[in-house]
């Protein structure tokens, strides 16, 4: 067995930093031209996709001055719904007749899926992972307040001793500006923003970007915050592999959409003295669970 | 209130850590398509013909194996069988019919796998061929194959004997002189242990 990297899963994406998951990723997609290969990953996109558009923010106050900076660690979590397990593949290369059958997606069961062709032949799909979640954990650090306005930062680097997976990286970055800083009597603290991710694996097999741009709201009840959030994902990411069926050998690369549109988050924060802790739900295309610890000023 | 809150909310904080960051194995079954080519060189001045070989496939086997690092191999089946005429040096306008035939004794019997009919040797010089499949020499391969599923392998204890044979028609000469190709496809699942964090 392929040794796991342990360290890289308690610190960032779980599930595309554990490397021996990863490199079959990598096998069973090269088993797969670019129909059956969407169908395969679009669950890790959109369940991925999802996950990683969350835990930017908790509430919308920002101050208008002074030094606020934040580093934080931020859950997330997203049920696989039943829907994502299977997807309908059609067999490929030198099987006759061609046919079309229900098989598990890259999140779907470990079982292989079987069709019998003319004859009594066989043609076999790869198994999935058995995942009922996908979890993601991803290190941030805000900088502000200049004006109303903060920065926020998401960054790891690791290269895995792993000849298939090679280097793994997370770039994400944000901008969020305060509006009730205009409307003082505004009943709730209110801001606007927009974050972008890119994660970027082994030689382009995968490079996954997330944009997320909505408005945050919050209020404050002594310790407590209750806080909300409207926005809009877009998520997509861009595959690159070398497709081998044994008959030919090609590289292919296309784009794969996730579960792109609007979000509402609703959570609670409380705030310590140089901490806080939280924990919201995001409901859209797919329900987020979210978590996180932030220390800090 | 305040202390209910913290203490609800890290108790979420544990729960997230220990679920979403937990991995387990998963052993996952990976097909893997493979192919064996066994050239068979006909040459003749009568007009019947017959070649035949020998396939052993354990060797590919164990290569795979090794090479997908499957802990076992689930199954092994036959995906398909094609036929290539590499080099045709026999009189111009041969048309051949016979059959593609298999079998796991040397000495038969033999089953059809493929039927050859009315083949004009010019006109498929080169171009892999698929033609339809009999059921009967299938599940000859298949049986042969079987001995590679569920376990360890066997070296050397099941062999596959094939063989072309048929007559030239259409020509005014007999002259046979051809190598066909015959290239067997198999569709090989392994198991494969990989580690997957687990949530909820």
């Amino acid at each position: 067995m392929k040794s796991i990297n342990s360290f890289s899963i308690l610190i960032i994406i779980a599930f595309l930093a554990t490397t021996t998951g990863s490199a079959q990723i990598k096998e069973n997609l090269e088993r797969y031209s670019e129909e059956n290969g969407t169908g395969y990953l679009k669950p890790l996109v959109d369940g991925l996709g999802a996950s990683m558009n969350r835990g930017w923010t908790q509430g919308g106050n920002i101050p208008v001055l002074g030094l606020r900076l934040r580093l934080s660690v931020h859950a997330m979590l997203a049920p696989v719904p039943d829907d994502d397990k299977t997807f309908a593949a059609t067999t490929q290369g030198q099987f006759s007749p061609q046919q079309t059958a229900q098989v598990s997606t890259i999140v779907g069961s470990e079982k292989s899926t079987s069709v019998t062709g003319q004859g009594g032949t066989i043609y076999s799909f790869p198994g999935g992972f058995d995942m009922n979640s996908l979890g993601v954990a991803v290190p941030q650090l805000t900088v502000g307040s200049l004006f109303g306005t903060e920065f926020t930062l998401r960054f790891f680097k690791a290269d895995f001793d792993n000849k298939d997976l090679g280097e793994f990286s997370l770039t994400g970055y944000g901008v969020r500006h305060s509006i009730s800083q205009y409307f003082p009597l505004f009943p709730v603290a209110l801001s606007a923003g927009f974050f972008y991710q890119n994660i970027s694996i082994g030689d382009n097999l995968l490079d996954f970007s997330t944009l997320y741009y909505g408005v945050q709201a919050s209020k404050k009840f002594g310790a407590l915050m209750l806080y909300g959030g409207l926005g809009i994902d877009n998520t997509h990411a861009d595959i690159s592999y070398t497709f081998d069926n044994a008959l030919e050998t090609a590289t292919l690369n296309y784009e794969i959409k996730g579960d792109n549109g609007v979000q509402i988050t609703t959570g609670l924060g409380l705030n310590l003295l140089f901490a806080r802790i939280y924990g919201d739900v995001t409901f859209g295309q797919r329900t987020i669970l979210s978590t996180g610890i932030s220390l800090g000023l | 209130m305040k202390k209910t809150v913290t203490i609800l909310l890290f108790a979420g904080l544990i729960w997230f850590s220990l679920t979403a960051m937990k991995c387990e194995t998963r052993n996952v079954q990976v097909p893997v398509l493979h192919f064996s080519e066994a050239p068979l060189w006909v040459r003749t001045s009568e007009s019947a013909f017959q070649q035949s070989g020998m396939y052993n496939a354990s060797d590919d086997i164990n290569q795979i194996k090794e090479e997908e690092e499957f802990l076992e191999i689930l199954t092994v089946n036959l995906q398909s069988v094609t036929y290539t005429l590499r080099t045709n040096n026999s009189s111009p306008g041969t048309m051949i019919d016979g059959f593609i035939e298999v079998s796991e004794s040397e000495s038969g019997p033999y089953k059809t796998v493929v039927r050859l009919d009315d083949v004009n040797l010019d006109a498929i010089l080169g171009v892999e061929q698929a033609p339809d499949l009999n059921a009967e020499g299938v599940e000859v391969i298949n049986s042969a194959l079987s001995i590679f599923s569920g376990g360890e392998l066997t070296f050397g204890s099941k062999r596959l004997y094939y063989r072309v044979r048929g007559t030239a028609s259409s020509s005014s000469s007999t002259d046979l002189d051809f190598i066909l190709a015959v290239k067997i496809y198999l569709n090989i699942v392994g198991v494969v242990e990989a580690e997957v964090p687990t949530g909820i």
